[in-house]
């Protein structure tokens, strides 16, 4: 894992979004929300295609794909790389770059075509892969311990006896 | 299910963490009332005030509409989410708040807003920037990220109208530096190092920063390459993240400099020389940082190229044959590090520094440092005589001298001093002629020490001296243009 910089700072929000990205789902499959409800826990999806498409860079940069990177908020390669490692710490049916560009083509799809819609529903495939997918990933999340990290000017010294 | 008194007790608890935290703040707020120089500090201390106070009034809503116990995954939901508010604003306002609990000293202070100028310079055009300086352990520098971008983001991410008013605030960085070294100027020449990297955080209109843009092309040169096609994608990972921490380290080594000036790759040489990696004889554990040689080394190099631009061939052949011999004497105690950095992170590298090369005075744009030239010989002479080189004399005599003197609005017999020429000037000199010491009689040693710690505090005092005129200019120059004398007459007319 990367030990610079907020990292800790990163991880904690992502924590909070994926809390309120669960109580948005479960509210959608109940279809009780109180108005403008939604849209607020909506907005914690925004940062979350951020962590997705951050591990997709990643993965698009250490392969032989010739994608183009997708703009995201990480500061750059750096946080790019946390995203991904926590991808894959989190998700255990993903284990290399290919399976990561994969997987979260379709969850950024699914993500997108859910805030087009105003949130109005969560049904058919769509529902199917939250369910199976994405809440399971959401749930981990929600649990991260995080840390933090700063840039240095030069690297710590091993210990030595 | 919880009980409507369980759910109060998780609820009091979490608001109570806030209280506390709101009171820690108010602490803060008052202990450093006096110090109207701490201005990231306050403007800190505000926006997690905010912050605090939206925390609360979000948990208090939340609990107005936790859903009915018949909804128990709802209800479950909500309240694992209000301790998860309480939790995030907690940890990241706390954190803060131990970044400002111990501000930097009388003894950094007169460094402190020359720095800060210079980091309002570099970072990003459409932004303001505060630098909070931090003395710290250990013996280490290093830049935090923004402080205030991820508590607008958690806020922002949950809907709050306060995330504007944190994200319209200036970007506020913490600084750590060694406490042990507080009052050392010479060493804090470092400095410029941990304020490059703002430089390379800059974002471009896709979101991409500088050091990635900078880099990225030399990257995919490589991965075409042989040495690439035959890596497996977790080794490629591995030499691009090492390629990429190793170059930011290098460019803000190479930016430093251009910044600061030439003794920053003396002040490096010292601080890195002390350190046991000096000598390693591989770099095959460093992953965030570079191979210390392979640092010097290069800024080796890069003083090739920057003496002559700073006017190493005109004039003052005597000054600077010192800091050259200064500069050949470091040179020679750096430990050969080509057979230390492997093949393909250095090629990666070299791609990606030839770009900063061409780019860096633009990067930099009025943040270089320019001025050696011109100030070495007055700069020495005065530390020379003892006396404080703080300021250059324009004009000894008036013009109308014999005569009655004939006042010129706007006419300077004096401008102070490059801050960056007196501490470059004064460790060059102190080299040049204090090298021989550790030869010394063990008796002198503690002698030799104290001699530098009083040279540092004449360094010191004179750009104390030197940013009290440079301040005294700007502030006549106000005035000036504020014309109180014609509006003075018009009053009185």
């Amino acid at each position: 894992m990367h030990e610079r910089e907020t990292r800790g700072d990163r991880y904690e929000n992502y924590a909070l979004f994926a809390s309120l990205a669960l109580r948005l789902f479960d509210t959608l499959r109940a279809d009780s929300a109180r108005p403008g409800s939604r849209d607020r826990d909506g907005g914690a999806l925004e940062p979350l295609r951020d962590l997705l498409n951050g591990s997709r860079n990643r993965a698009i940069r250490v392969s032989n794909a010739s994608e183009e990177l997708v703009p995201a908020r990480a500061q750059g390669p750096e946080d790019e790389l946390a995203d991904y490692d926590l991808l894959l710490r989190l998700n255990h049916s993903l284990h290399s770059p290919t399976e990561v560009r994969g997987w979260v083509d379709t969850a950024v799809d699914v993500l997108v075509r859910l805030e087009q819609s105003g949130w109005s529903h969560l049904g058919g495939t769509e529902a199917q892969f939250v369910e199976d997918e994405l809440e399971p990933f959401l749930e981990e999340l929600a649990q991260l311990d995080p840390d933090y990290g700063t840039e240095e000017l030069d690297e710590p010294e091993p210990l030595r006896s | 299910m919880e009980g409507a008194d369980a759910v109060e007790a998780v609820v009091d608890r979490c608001l109570s963490r806030l209280f506390a935290l709101e009171e820690d703040i108010g602490g803060y707020r008052r202990e450093f009332s006096e110090r109207e120089d701490l201005l990231g500090t306050h403007l800190l201390l505000r926006a997690l005030h905010l912050a605090v106070a939206d925390a609360q009034r979000t948990l208090i809503e939340e609990l107005r509409a936790l859903p009915p116990p018949s909804e128990s995954r709802r209800r479950d939901l909500t309240l694992r989410l209000i301790q998860r508010i309480a939790s995030t604003v907690e940890r990241m306002v706390g954190q803060r708040l131990d970044f400002i609990a111990q501000p930097h000293g009388r003894e950094f202070d007169p460094i402190a807003d020359a720095y800060t100028r210079l980091a309002r310079t570099l970072a990003d055009e459409t932004d303001e920037t505060e630098v909070i300086f931090r003395p710290s352990e250990p013996s280490r520098y290093a830049l935090s990220s923004s402080l205030l971008d991820a508590l607008a983001e958690s806020l922002r991410g949950r809907g709050s109208r306060v995330a504007n008013e944190l994200k319209s605030m200036p970007t506020l960085v913490v600084l750590r530096y060694p406490a042990a070294d507080e009052a050392n100027v010479m060493q804090h020449l470092l400095v410029g190092h941990e304020l490059a990297h703002l430089a390379l955080r800059r974002r471009d209109g896709d979101g991409r920063t500088l050091s990635a843009r900078l880099l990225e092309p030399s990257y995919d040169s490589w991965k075409r390459g042989e040495a690439a096609e035959n890596m497996s994608e977790e080794d490629r990972g591995h030499v691009f993240d090492r390629a990429y921490n190793w170059f930011l380290e290098l460019a803000c080594d190479h930016l430093g400099m251009l910044m600061v000036g030439p003794a920053f790759f003396v002040a490096l040489g010292e601080h890195s020389a002390l350190r046991p990696s000096f000598h390693a004889p591989s770099s095959d554990e460093y992953k965030t940082h570079p191979h210390t040689a392979w640092r010097l080394g290069l800024l080796g190099q890069a003083l090739e190229e920057l003496l002559p631009t700073l006017g190493e061939d005109e004039g003052d052949g005597d000054r600077w044959s010192s800091v050259r011999s200064v500069i050949e004497a470091s040179r020679a105690s750096i430990p050969a590090w080509e057979d230390r950095v492997p093949d393909n992170e250095r090629k990666i590298v070299e791609g990606g520094m030839d770009a900063l090369r061409s780019q860096a005075h633009s990067i930099l744009g009025t943040a270089r440092y320019t001025n050696l030239a011109r100030d070495l010989g007055l700069v020495w002479d005065k530390l020379d005589s003892g006396m404080v080189p703080a300021e250059r004399v324009c004009d000894r005599t008036s013009s109308t001298e014999g005569g009655s003197g004939h006042w010129q609005r706007g006419t300077r017999w004096s401008d102070p001093v490059d801050w960056r020429s007196i501490i470059n000037v004064g460790y060059f000199r102190w080299l040049s002629t204090n090298r021989t010491w550790p030869e010394a009689r063990l008796e002198d040693w503690r002698a030799a020490d104290n001699e530098r710690r009083k040279y540092v505090a004449l360094l010191r005092g004179s750009v104390e001296l030197s940013e009290f005129q440079r301040e005294a200019h700007e502030l006549a120059e106000q005035l000036l243009s504020l014309d109180l004398r014609s509006r003075e007459s018009n009053a009185l007319g």
